[in-house]
């Protein structure tokens, strides 16, 4: 399966990291955004619904009907083999950007960056 | 009624707003999503949420290919363009250049030297610049 061709954004990288740790739902999807980015990033869910529909239509984000146990449903969210591609794919190229970045503008405590 | 009933309230008004496709698949997860937030995170979530439904209407083909089955995949990077999204544009482009021509036929007479335009009359009233010492 051919994976992607164009860099992700940054709420979809923040939604495939958020489920790389765990399956989730959306509002658990939000919360991991917020923690992982210490507060920095937070998802609305008109961003988050938008790049999810892309995450499942393009096979990088699978999805699944869990049972409660008072008999509700809920809908869960999981990572898929191509999403976990994609998303390894995309560290490699910001880690890139960040070398490129590092020997420009020297190392971000040199300067206070 | 209370506050948050109000703002759940408007908030499915706002849903229904979204392409149905979208609206049929999405809305009551954000719907129970929005339920469950605080009263200072809703500035962020109708801000959110409205910029999201313009931007679902502009490009209707991923959000429309959630919904369909699996054979429908469609790659990121790549764009499915279906005859309905062409004929939107066709129309639109067509309701465009009618409009501009009505405005040009209404306002612009080409060769005529009865109303000169106002580049011109600003050319000849100018106030010369002073000389640069």
């Amino acid at each position: 399966m051919k994976v992607k061709e164009r860099p992700l954004s940054s709420a979809a990288v923040h939604i495939l990291l958020a489920l790389a740790e765990s399956d989730l739902h959306g509002y658990g999807i939000m919360q991991a955004v917020k923690r992982q980015s210490g507060g920095t990033y937070t998802l609305g869910p008109g961003t988050l619904y938008a790049n999810l529909a892309r995450l499942l239509a393009g096979g990088l984000v699978g999805e699944r009907e869990r049972q409660l146990k008072g008999g509700e449903v809920r809908r869960e969210y999981h990572l898929s083999a191509s999403g976990e591609q994609a998303l390894r794919l995309e560290i490699r190229r910001l880690r890139q950007v960040v070398a490129i970045a590092g020997r420009r503008l020297g190392q971000p405590n040199e300067k206070g960056a | 009624m209370n506050m948050r009933q109000c703002l759940l309230f408007s908030y499915q008004l706002l849903l229904a707003t979204y392409p149905p496709a979208f609206r049929r698949r999405f809305a009551a997860e954000m719907l129970e999503l929005a339920s469950s937030a605080e009263l200072s995170e809703w500035p962020l979530i109708f801000g959110d949420t409205g910029l999201a439904i313009v931007r679902c209407w502009l490009q209707t083909a991923p959000a429309d290919a959630a919904v369909e089955p699996a054979h429908g995949y469609l790659a990121l990077g790549t764009s499915a363009l279906p005859a309905s999204r062409l004929l939107q544009g066709l129309v639109l482009a067509t309701v465009i250049s009618l409009s501009l021509c009505y405005f040009v036929s209404l306002g612009y007479r080409p060769g005529t030297d009865q109303n000169p335009s106002v580049c011109v009359q600003s050319a000849q009233t100018a106030v010369p610049a002073p000389p640069l010492r």
